[in-house]
């Protein structure tokens, strides 16, 4: 593996040889200032010379020419033409224009003449795309990333309209659930880094590497039907406009987190430093899935069996027990190279970027607690059932590496792109248990070590071609494998106040999970540009085909102590002379728990088939309709069984899915800054590999299980049998409304209103058992609507004063409300253990569903002093997270209060240094999720202490 | 040109890496039946998957149990006295165990000269024998147990009228106990020892020896004995059952643990408390709504040094008389073993206001105490009224010892010689 990365990096030095231009050169873009749109084939000439080129496929140009200062002249048949004036041109270096705007002629200009200073205006780049594009999108331009100084993906989105991030990673539009989210790389799907989402975490995502984060709210046919709230794109850099060559280092300071003595942690090697700690915490027994157990070599201790029991049980990391130590602060480093280079019939643009990141986080008295409803339907207060207080910290590291390489020629551009990101997170924890729970009665110290590794390989290769008669051809190959592993999962409870281990408290146990994915997708759109009723239209059409494979698997081993006595260190656990022997018969020793029959483990595939058409034209004047219609066939398929395999599936066919997908938006422009638009389409939500599944996965530390779905659940009180579910999952319809109001004003300002409107059929949800509350499994409900209203405002306070233009307010609210039908184990269960004076309510808010979302900030520019500030404030509104069921009561999440500040500064005569500093979770506000019930107080059920954190950027170009 | 050569190199390296680490972990799936585990002993029947049509087993056969195995609905499983049952290895969901599914029945009538005994695989044991002739009696865990399922009341968290009972799988239906059937008829259960089982599913989560989910009062449970199991030696969960002559040693949980409103009796009973047994008797109240209370009376009960005589709580209620007590640590010196509590749940007073109220009724408690304690330091809460420090051959209550001689590994192996 090092050798690989060894090679990889020496692969990305070499493109930093590179050869200097002696010339100076002008770069820009042209489009059209009605659409954005690049305009290909435009001419751009030195004014009064024949010096000239025409812009390529992207609409780009690159002129090269003598140091000097010129007048340029871009024209294109049936635009206006224009002149830039004072285009300054240094030796060696490059003067970037920017988006240059072509307005039509029938405007009755023949001619513009505007100076270079207003071109370079690219701040507004994302705002021009969002004003002219055909379907309704938000989204961040990596100007804007670089001028908020933000490190990661995720934290840039926190500018986005409807866009909130949780956990720090995970992107939710419109406060929709993950269900309903969905993320694009390069506008093509690939799998993310946890199985139990949908979605990318973004943080793995260094902004060095990213070009633009775009969020698409309304469907178009060209898009992949299984969308909802919305598709976040994350569109990687290709064609770098400039040289280059960029250092950036930061640190992260939490006084409450970092330099903390009271750190807790495990012993763990050096591949933890680079994200490598699974080779460290290999499987003992090789993955095998026959090894002997306990039962088989009790008899012959030493036999052939019972020597291979033993080597297994030895080859078992000792450690079990944290170890205390001092927390490191949070570092990360970060190079970029990109350049493009003029060849004899191309142009050959090339970038690469290394990024690592190291991040310690310390909680400590942190608290995840299980409170129920008490028996008679009188007591209305929550009775503690668990309570689990105690430290933990993680330690989370990310290399990433990026290499794209693009060839643009006059009617072509290929392009390949590899990224890799290798990320390893390390988690200890140290906590008082206590149990009040059903039968058990009992406090204890437990321990939990963890380890989780995340991989992703993804190879882009692209091709663009501009063919004659106006026909544009895109297509996309992206093969990606992802992989997470749980190496040598630990949890150890010694029970208090004699430090025995017992079935009461739990067994020890050490697991493993693997999940392995590959996934290939292809894509080919066709765009052919041509007239209809005098106007521009646009007619596409196009295919996706993704091919997906997923194979998963748990090994997990209890350890049962046999009749060995503990002091309360952990690590006596697997002390040689505590070990299973020939001497020591009623020694610990291992049950392994997934032999003979293992439901988690199991392959799953898809076979997903798309194909489309659409059309883009002007209805009137005015008003521009996209009409499309896609199509698409989705199959998957599941190998694997019950626990008990009286059921086996062999590849079968769990999903068979051919659907229509039709999609009507329409743009009124009804001035030249103000739009309304409307969309009406279908789409879809299908259910993802885990849950169309037989597994049972139990998780350690919150002692729930999460059930597949071809599972069924039936009722029965000995007399009366009822089926409550029928293990037969399907994909959920939905319906989309959405309309808007934009304006848009001078100097970036902008107001729009939203109003949006989806009804869900056969909404999936996540049940828990009427017979078993720690069982959750993915279900259809009853049918479920949300109805939501957006607002966004970018405004400046010149309206006070002139001075004032550079003071900005952006504010971005969301408002949703959304009721779904009960399922028929809820509503019973909602039924049975209502409180006295209870209503028994048939709808409730959607789980996972935000009722609102605020982003506000207000950022202040600097000029003279090349300063640049804002503070910023985000709030999400309770949220329904886990429905209750039986005695358990519904978990709300606490609205966290997020308020930040950032200043940042130019620094250097050339302006190539970038200086910042952060300040966040200034108001020290705690994560809190709570149970809430009819009449009672409020009672926790997790809370974490993010405390206050400082931190500090630099970035040297060179 | 120089740069672009160097960039088709760059190239061919990007390809090399993403070959790589293609292929790096795809290579595990070749290497299992490394070591093939050894076969089971020849001549066993092997039961796998569930009964599902009526059966008789024969003592002239082993019959060895594979897999968890449930006697479905309307089906009954017949033993003949003395039949040895063995289970294989298995852990979690993979332990092997005989689950009599709610509408199945076990018509197991053994004898004081032939009893029925389920043991591990790992035992020597045969038809005829009383005592291992190769296991040590503190081995725990070899395989799960014997499970019992039926359709009487149970008194459920939140109310709801069945539950998949602990140490199954969500997944199988045939875990579901609990319903609306006092009288509900599970067969016949008469001379059995359970030996070596309790394999554990997870925390909360594990196989008793025997487990009675919602058992009725149609059915027959009498002279059950119970050794070596991980966790509870014999656990009732609601239900309706009575038990006569059960005799539990070497639990590693409780000896006898009742939950969710079991309202039966359980006369005549023994504990001998291992090295890890927690209490001796662990008496929960109603977990729902629905109340009720259960009988548990002549016992005789034998500590050891980390062993609690009883904890009854959160509501407990019924009758428990003429119980005796020995052989266990004084609270003082034990960090708190050794002792005779009522806990009530957090912020209520549910189990000491039940024994205020007399729903929770003690009578006739002897004690043999270690030296320098006080009776009411072991027996809390005001329970010392109902109970009386004696010397062993002075107690006046106590199991009839005589019923478990000769059929029981207990009394052969003279753990009952006082």
């Amino acid at each position: 593996m090092f050798n690989v990365r060894v090679t990889l990096t020496i692969a990305l030095i070499l493109f930093a040889y590179v050869l200097f231009a002696q010339s100076g050169t002008i770069r820009g873009i042209v489009i059209d200032d009605m659409n954005a749109e690049e305009i290909i084939g435009a001419s751009v000439v030195v004014d009064g010379t024949t010096i000239g080129v025409s812009t390529d496929l992207d609409g780009k140009f690159d002129l090269v020419v003598d140091p000097g200062v010129y007048n340029l002249k871009v024209s294109f048949i049936s635009y206006a033409t224009l002149i830039i004036e004072n285009v300054e041109v240094k030796p060696g270096d490059i003067n970037l224009l920017g988006a240059i705007r072509l307005q039509g002629s029938t405007q009755l200009l023949s001619e513009v003449v505007i100076s270079a200073t207003v071109v370079r205006n690219t701040e507004t780049a994302m705002l021009t795309m969002k004003k002219k594009s055909a379907n309704l999108i938000d989204g961040i331009s990596s100007d804007l990333i670089k001028k908020s100084g933000v490190s990661n993906a995720a934290s840039a989105m926190t500018k986005v309209t409807g866009v909130s991030i949780q956990e720090g990673k995970y992107i939710y539009v419109r406060g929709l659930g993950d269900r309903y989210t969905k993320t694009t790389l390069n506008g093509i799907d690939i799998p993310g880094l946890d199985p139990d989402r949908n979605t990318i975490q973004m943080d793995i995502f260094p902004t060095n590497v990213v070009n633009n984060i775009s969020v698409s709210k309304s469907f178009t046919a060209e898009q992949s039907a299984d969308f909802t709230g919305g598709v976040v794109n994350l569109e990687l850099i290709d064609f770098p406009d400039e040289r280059t060559f960029n250092l950036s280092a930061g640190i992260g300071y939490n006084p409450g987190m970092h330099f903390n003595n009271n750190y807790v942690t495990y012993k763990g090697t050096t591949g933890d430093l680079f994200g490598l700690g699974s080779y460290s915490r290999e499987i003992p027994s090789d993955r095998r899935t026959s090894i002997p157990q306990f039962a088989d070599v009790i008899g012959s201790p030493d036999g052939p069996a019972g020597q291979d029991f033993q080597n297994i049980l030895r080859s078992f990391d000792p450690t079990v027990g944290t170890s205390i130590d001092r927390s490191a602060m949070d570092f990360s480093l970060g190079v970029s190279f990109a350049d493009q280079k003029k060849l004899k019939n191309s142009t050959l643009g090339y970038n690469f970027a290394l990024t690592y990141k190291n991040d310690t986080e310390f909680y400590e008295d942190a608290e995840f607690n299980l409170y129920g409803k008490q028996q008679s339907i009188s007591d209305f207060e929550l009775t503690p059932l668990e309570r689990q207080v105690g430290s933990f910290g993680t330690n989370n590291v990310l290399l990433g590496g990026l290499i794209g390489v693009a060839i643009k020629k006059d009617n072509s551009k290929h392009k390949i792109s590899l990224l890799q990101l290798q990320n390893g997170e390390k988690k200890a924890g140290n906590f008082n248990f206590q149990n009040s729970n059903l039968g058990a009665n009992f406090e204890a110290n437990q321990y939990n070590l963890e380890y989780s590794e995340r991989m992703l390989s993804n190879l882009l290769l692209e091709g663009d071609y501009y063919l004659p008669n106006n026909f544009k051809l895109n297509w996309k190959l992206s093969p990606t494998r992802s992989s997470i592993i749980d190496p040598d999962i630990r949890f150890l409870r010694f029970r208090l106040p004699n430090q025995t281990i017992s079935s009461e408290v739990g067994l020890p146990e050490r697991i493993w999970r693997y999940l392995e994915e590959y996934n290939v997708s292809g894509k080919i759109d066709v765009i052919k540009d041509y007239k209809l009723f005098g106007d521009k239209a646009k007619f596409k059409f196009g295919g996706s085909y993704t091919f997906k494979e997923r194979d998963y698997e748990i090994q997990s081993f209890q350890i049962n102590p046999g009749n060995t006595v503990f002091t309360g260190d952990p690590n006596e656990l697997f002390l040689e002379e505590n070990l299973f022997s020939s001497s020591n018969i009623n020694g610990v020793r291992y049950e392994p728990l997934f032999i003979p029959n293992n439901p988690n483990q199991f392959l799953s595939r898809v076979n997903h088939l798309g194909a489309y058409v659409s059309n883009e034209f002007n209805v009137a004047a005015l008003l521009k309709a996209i009409v499309g219609l896609r199509i698409e066939k989705y199959d998957q398929f599941y190998t694997g069984s019950n626990q008990t395999r009286t059921i086996i599936l062999d590849d079968e066919k769990v999903i068979d899915d051919i659907d229509f997908f039709p999609t009507l938006n329409l743009i009124y422009s009804y001035s030249e800054k103000q739009n309304l638009r409307f969309s009406a389409t279908r789409t879809v939500a299908r259910p993802s590999f885990k849950e169309m599944s037989f597994a049972e996965i139990s998780d350690p530390i919150t002692g729930r299980t999460f059930i597949g779905s071809l599972l069924t659940e039936i009722q029965s009180d000995g007399i009366t049998t009822d089926t409550l579910w029928d293990g037969k999952l399907t994909p959920t319809d939905i319906m989309n409304l959405d309309l808007r109001w934009e304006f848009f004003r001078d100097k970036g300002q902008m107001i729009s209103l939203s109003a949006f409107y989806k009804k869900f059929s056969n909404p999936i949800e996540i049940v828990q058992f009427l017979s078993d509350q720690g069982s959750f499994q993915a279900r259809n409900v009853g049918d479920a609507e949300v109805i939501g209203a957006e607002f966004e405002l970018r405004q400046n306070f010149e309206f006070i004063r002139p001075k004032l233009e550079n003071l900005f307010l952006t504010a971005n609210v969301t408002f949703t409300h959304s009721q779904i039908a009960l399922s028929e184990s809820e509503r019973r269960s909602r039924a049975i253990s209502a409180r006295e004076g209870e209503e028994v309510i048939k709808k409730r808010q959607m789980a996972g569903q935000a009722p609102y979302i605020i982003n506000v900030g207000l950022l202040h520019k600097y000029d003279k002093w090349k300063i640049e500030s804002g503070i910023f404030y985000n709030v999400q509104g309770q949220t329904l997270l886990f429905v209750g069921f039986a005695n358990k009561t519904d978990v709300y999440s606490v609205p966290f209060h997020s308020l930040s500040f950032r200043v940042s500064k130019v620094l250097g005569e050339k302006e190539n240094m970038n200086l910042s500093l952060q300040a966040n979770n200034i108001l020290n506000d705690e994560k809190e999720q709570i149970f809430k019930s009819f009449n009672a107080d409020d009672q926790i059920f997790s809370r974490l202490r993010p405390m206050r954190m400082f931190s500090l950027g630099f970035s040297y170009k060179f | 040109m120089k740069n672009l050569k160097l960039t088709k190199n760059a190239l061919v390296a990007v390809f090399f890496a993403t070959a790589m680490s293609f292929s790096l972990t795809s290579c595990d799936d070749d290497d299992d039946d490394v070591t093939p585990v050894s076969p089971a002993p020849t001549g066993n029947v092997i039961i796998s998957g569930n009964i599902t049509s009526d059966v008789t087993w024969t003592k002239d056969k082993v019959y060895q149990l594979a897999s968890r195995v449930a006697v479905v609905d309307g089906v009954t499983l017949t033993i003949q006295a003395g039949t040895v049952i063995k289970g294989e290895a298995g852990s979690g969901a993979n332990a092997t165990a005989l689950v009599i599914a709610r509408g199945g029945k076990l018509m197991a009538n053994g004898t004081a000269q032939e009893p029925i005994i389920f043991t591990s695989i790992a035992d020597e044991i045969k038809s005829g024998q009383i005592a291992s002739p190769n296991l040590d009696p503190t081995l725990q865990g070899l395989w799960g147990g014997v499970i019992i399922l039926g359709k009487a009341p149970c008194s459920l968290s939140g109310g709801i009228p069945q539950t998949n009972i602990e140490g199954i799988p969500e997944s199988d239906p045939n875990g579901l106990y609990g319903g609306s059937i006092a009288n509900d008829n599970s067969g016949v259960i008469r001379y059995i020892s359970i030996r070596h089982g309790g394999a554990n599913i997870g925390e909360g989560n594990e196989i008793n020896g025997l487990t009675l989910g919602g058992v009725g009062s149609g059915t027959v449970i009498e002279n059950v004995e119970v050794i070596a199991n991980v966790d509870d030696g014999i656990e009732w969960f609601g239900g309706t059952v009575s038990v006569t002559n059960a005799i539990v040693w070497n639990s590693g949980d409780d000896a006898l643990d009742t939950d969710q409103a079991w309202a039966g009796t359980m006369d005549n009973f023994v504990v001998i408390c291992g090295s890890n047994t927690d209490h001796a008797l662990e008496i929960d109240g109603p977990e729902g709504p629905f109340r009720d209370g259960h009988t548990l009376r002549n016992g005789t009960i034998k500590g050891s040094n980390v062993a609690e005589l009883a904890d009854f709580r959160d509501g407990a209620q019924g009758t428990f008389e003429n119980i005796y007590f020995t052989g266990f640590p004084s609270p003082a010196t034990s960090n708190g073993r050794g002792d005779f509590s009522l806990s009530n749940r957090n912020n209520t007073t549910n189990t000491t206001d039940n024994f205020t109220n007399g729903v929770l009724i003690f009578n006739n408690l002897e004690v043999t105490l270690p030296a320098s304690t006080t009776l009411s330091s072991v027996f809390k809460s005001g329970t010392d009224a109902h109970a009386s420090e004696v010397a062993f051959a002075a107690k006046t209550v106590g199991a009839d010892l005589s019923q478990f001689s000769g059929w029981s590994w207990t009394a052969v192996s003279g753990q009952l010689d006082f």
